[in-house]
């Protein structure tokens, strides 16, 4: 039960986090979803901090809150101070994580539920163990109920939107050039991420998000020709490796998010091997 | 003489230095205009200046008497093909299709007729074999002529096209121009960027030369004289000859 429990949960986090990914890789906004999802950091611990609770409401406003407030910065300083732009969200994101941090070290305190650890690496192991029991049934864990909400909008997002999303993500000056508005598409994903670091940082960890972000997505372009394709292999990629990351896990006896992935690592390094669009990951 | 495009006064900036200085100029409906110059003079600044892609300084451009916001939806432009991720997982069909998205209805399905008029515009282009292939896989005229297919999909009044000519084979040229032609004949007008000097008395009814400013504009036979040619390109070669790379 409790394996079934925990790939469910991983899949929880990992399904989002492999659609979202093949924007950000498509478009090249790798460096962005990883400014994101250490940037809310700062918005997490002032929410915790004012509602006194791990509810999520709170939560995520501050990271939805934080999440613009990041976008706009690196934009700020892209476009106004004439920052280069890796430098510009270099700058932004590991500013504002390290305030998280502090904040955390300064006010948090030892005792209470937000600690530094939890946040940096997460433990899937022990979001698990938060389950939601409705009188004998159990209906999944506290990270399924809430991620699930969020990949079912990201589904229809990104469904509803498709043509919008592939004219975004590959031609953006020709869709704002016949009208359609380029710009939301961009904060509407900002927003996604936003929300998704926020339920996920606790079973996998911030850093490690990344790694889920990017990892699927990157091997999924490898094999596709179109952006559906993509969008599908990404998912399946990323459900795979959760499923052989618990195994693993259990047969080894190690921590399971970083293994999950360890194990997408592996998958991409042994894709780049054998894919027939090998050329395209040289040239970029 | 219908004028399709009107310029007066465009004045544009990238950061602190000028780009294309007091350009007034006005291109002929129904011919093909080539906007020539040397590299660096400002010619897909101009395009992308009138079409609102960049922010200009100053000045006024309209489209047969309406303004851009007006017309938008009447003008197809063809990007250069360096500007495009040629790697971005897409088919050659999924391209031309975008040419029929309507702007206020983007998110709706593509209609049987508009998957007819996107397989018949591919055809127009000669890639009907090729339909169904990631747009990296192709050679650069093919990869030209998809993006003219999708102007052509847009079924716009006015073509502007930035530098098709560039990098492709002598085929893919004389097809990319026979459509043009074509485009023309049927009273649509083209605008193209080209920077090679030696084939534009076959390939444009009109040229627009610029240097920074307007150097001269009309029908070719009247413009492509010695003295213009230097005032466009005379400093810019023996520059280019001095750095010993002429």
């Amino acid at each position: 039960m409790n394996d079934v429990l925990m790939i469910l949960t991983a899949c929880s986090v990992a399904i989002p986090a492999s659609l979202l990914g093949v924007l950000l890789v498509s478009k090249s906004l790798v460096m962005v979803g990883d400014a994101i999802s250490h940037a809310v950091l700062p918005g997490i611990v002032v929410a915790y901090l004012l509602s006194g609770t791990r509810d999520s409401v709170p939560m995520l406003a501050g990271a939805a809150i934080t999440g613009f407030l990041t976008t706009f910065l690196i934009d700020f300083l892209r476009k106004k101070w004439k920052v280069q732009e890796d430098a510009a969200i270099g700058f932004t994101f590991t500013f504002l994580f390290a305030i998280g941090v502090l904040m955390i070290a300064l006010f948090a305190g030892k005792n209470s539920d937000l600690d530094q650890e939890c946040v940096l690496y997460g433990d899937l192991e022990t979001s698990i163990l938060d389950q939601v029991i409705i009188g004998e049934y159990l209906y999944g864990t506290r990270a399924i109920l809430q991620l699930l909400p969020l990949t079912i909008t990201l589904l229809l997002v990104i469904f509803i939107g498709f043509k919008g999303w592939k004219v975004w993500a590959f031609n953006p000056q020709f869709g704002s050039f016949i009208g359609i508005p380029m710009q939301v598409f961009h904060l509407v994903l900002m927003l996604l991420l936003s929300i998704h670091a926020v339920l996920s940082f606790e079973s996998v960890g911030v850093i490690l998000v990344v790694g889920l972000l990017v990892l699927p997505a990157a091997t999924a372009l490898l094999f596709s020709k179109t952006l559906a394709k993509t969008f599908w292999y990404s998912a399946c990629i990323g459900m795979v490796s959760c499923i052989l990351g618990v195994f693993l896990g259990k047969w080894i006896n190690i921590s399971i998010s970083p293994l999950i992935v360890c194990v997408n690592g592996l998958i991409f390094l042994t894709s780049v091997f054998i894919s027939p669009n090998k050329k395209s990951i040289s040239t970029n | 003489m219908k004028k399709a495009i009107e310029i007066s006064d465009l004045t544009v900036y990238y950061r602190d230095t000028l780009a294309l200085d007091h350009v007034s100029l006005s291109i002929d409906a129904g011919k093909i205009t080539g906007i020539i110059g040397p590299n660096g003079s400002g010619k897909s600044t101009l395009l992308k200046g009138i079409l609102g892609i960049i922010p200009v300084k100053k000045g006024e451009v309209t489209f047969f008497g309406n303004s851009l916001e007006k017309y938008r939806s009447k003008i197809a432009y063809v990007p250069q093909r360096e500007s495009i991720d040629w790697d971005f997982p897409i088919t050659v069909e999924e391209v031309v299709a975008m040419g029929r998205i309507r702007p206020k209805k983007w998110w709706s399905r593509t209609t049987l007729a508009d998957k007819e008029i996107v397989k018949e515009t591919i055809k127009k282009v000669q890639l009907s074999e090729f339909s169904t292939r990631q747009i990296g896989q192709l050679s650069g005229g093919q990869q030209q002529r998809v993006f003219l297919a999708r102007a052509l999909a847009q079924e716009a009044e006015l073509i502007v096209m930035d530098e098709p000519f560039v990098g492709i084979d002598m085929a893919s040229q004389d097809s990319i121009l026979s459509i043009v032609q074509k485009l023309r004949d049927s009273g649509k007008t083209v605008v193209i960027v080209h920077h090679d000097l030696s084939v534009v008395a076959q390939y444009f009814d009109d040229v627009v030369l610029l240097n920074k400013k307007l150097i001269a504009s009309g029908p070719i036979d009247e413009i492509l004289k010695s003295e213009n040619i230097e005032k466009a390109y005379g400093m810019t070669l023996l520059l280019n000859k001095e750095k010993g790379r002429f």
